[in-house]
Order: C-alpha cells, then sequence, then structure tokens
C-alpha cells in the first residue's frame, strides 16, 4: 500500500519552455533505462528476495522511481508548456505532436511506446540484483548525456538531483547483494 | 579501506529488528562474484544541503 504526497522529490519549477529537451528527457519516462521501468523491475522483483532486508530495499528504491516518473513527467510537461504547434514544426520536433499532442506518453525520445521487454524479474535473486547495478549505471549514464544536452539551470539541478540518487541505489542495491550473498552461503554450508 | 571493518544494519522498522554484522567487503572473496563495500556510518549533510546534492551521505556525492 502506497501514501501520496501532493509534491515532487525535488522542486520543479522550469521557467523556459524548451521542447527539444522535453522530447529528449521523455527517455527517462518510458524509454529502456527510464523510470517507468526502474520501478516495475525493483516491485517486481520484491517478491523473489531471499532476505527482509532485500526485499525492503526493493521495495523502497522502486517506490522512490515513482516519485522520479512523477519528477520526469513533470518536466516534460513544463517543458512544452506553452508551445505552440508552429514552434514545434520550426525546431522539427512536430512527430511526437502529430501521435500524442502535446500529453506525456510513456514512449522513448523516438516515441517507441514503453514495454516490459526492457526488464527482467526472475526467481535467482543474485541475477536480479546483477541486472540492477546495470540498470542504475545506465540510468546514470543516460542523466549524464541529457545535462550535456541542456544549460538552463531549471533543467539542469532536477537532472542531477536524479543523477546522483542512481549512485546512492548502485551502492543500495550492492548492498542488498552482499546481505543475500551471505544469506546463500549460509543456507549452503549449514 | 579495511576489509575487516564490521558494520552493523540493525533491520525493520525503526530499527528495532535483529541486528546483522556483515564485514565492509568479505573477508574470503570468491571468482565470479560482485562485491560492493559495505557503507560505513559516518558523517551526514545538513537536509538542504542533502536535498541539493540528492544524498546526505558526503561520500557517495559523485
Amino acid at each position: 500500500m502506497w501514501f501520496y504526497e501532493k509534491r515532487t522529490e525535488y522542486p520543479i519549477r522550469i521557467k523556459r519552455p524548451d521542447p527539444r529537451m522535453a522530447m529528449n528527457i521523455l527517455t527517462q519516462y518510458g524509454g529502456p533505462n527510464g523510470e517507468l521501468a526502474a520501478s516495475l523491475r525493483y516491485l517486481s522483483q520484491r517478491f523473489s528476495m531471499p532476505t527482509k532486508e532485500a526485499k525492503a530495499v526493493l521495495n523502497d528504491i522502486g517506490t522512490e522511481e515513482l516519485a522520479h516518473l512523477e519528477m520526469i513527467g513533470t518536466m516534460v510537461h513544463q517543458l512544452m508548456d506553452g508551445v505552440t504547434p508552429e514552434e514545434l514544426k520550426k525546431l522539427h520536433v512536430d512527430s511526437l505532436y502529430a501521435v500524442h499532442g502535446k500529453a506525456v506518453y510513456p514512449s522513448d525520445s523516438n516515441g517507441v511506446p514503453f514495454t516490459a521487454a526492457y526488464i527482467e524479474s526472475m526467481q535467482d535473486p543474485i541475477a536480479n540484483l546483477n541486472e540492477n547495478l546495470a540498470a542504475e549505471e545506465k540510468a546514470r549514464a543516460t542523466y549524464d548525456y541529457l545535462l550535456r544536452l541542456t544549460d538552463d539551470p531549471d533543467v539542469i539541478d532536477p537532472l542531477r538531483f536524479l543523477r546522483e540518487r542512481e549512485v546512492v541505489h548502485y551502492q543500495r542495491f550492492g548492498e542488498a547483494l552482499r546481505i543475500v550473498q551471505e544469506e546463500m552461503s549460509r543456507k549452503k554450508f549449514y | 579501506m579495511d576489509n575487516l571493518n564490521l558494520v552493523t544494519i540493525y533491520t525493520e522498522n525503526n530499527c528495532k529488528g535483529e541486528a546483522i554484522v556483515i564485514p565492509v567487503m568479505p573477508i574470503r572473496p570468491q571468482l565470479a562474484r560482485a562485491y560492493i563495500p559495505y557503507q560505513l556510518y559516518g558523517k551526514i549533510h545538513s537536509p538542504q544541503e542533502a536535498l541539493k546534492k540528492g544524498t546526505v551521505f558526503p561520500e557517495l556525492v559523485r
């Protein structure tokens, strides 16, 4: 069960619309290394974790990824605020407008729709946790790419925050992996 | 980092569950396994600084 707080995890107040950056950031909404994939991956895998601590790590991080999804959606929405179809045409970023208008739809930057094929959830907790370490690095790399594509501090600040969270999550998954390794070797020898 | 350093993890809500003691790095690491050193609890950022940085832990800022 969840409780909802009516605010974003990190404040987002973008003053300058930038439809190109909106499309770039969209990949972190519904793309292969995005926040929706991360959230569904961890919240599905938590059932297969052998210890309460590992379950809790997946539950907490999976929940936080939902808050990040909300942040990314807010950023995409604000970056499109007040933008006209004519401006989109001029910038050559009108193809997603033709499909969804200015709505926030879970796809990558090229409009490829979200699919659960981006994620895995296996019975083997070691396999899951190794996937999650890779997932955090891939998301961190994506934020590095995105940060090179903008000079707007209103966009840079929340992106930097999200990038740092990937680093922290990597550490926590590493610690969960250690706990699971210890637990599994205990079971093997005693 | 000293591999023999031990980390104590207090489990369950409000850390009221059993304590798990785990070495920072495995004492006998095995081949073909991934290991991340356990984080030791140290100094932390103020809440304002932590929100700006994205973490309360200075050693995790990259």
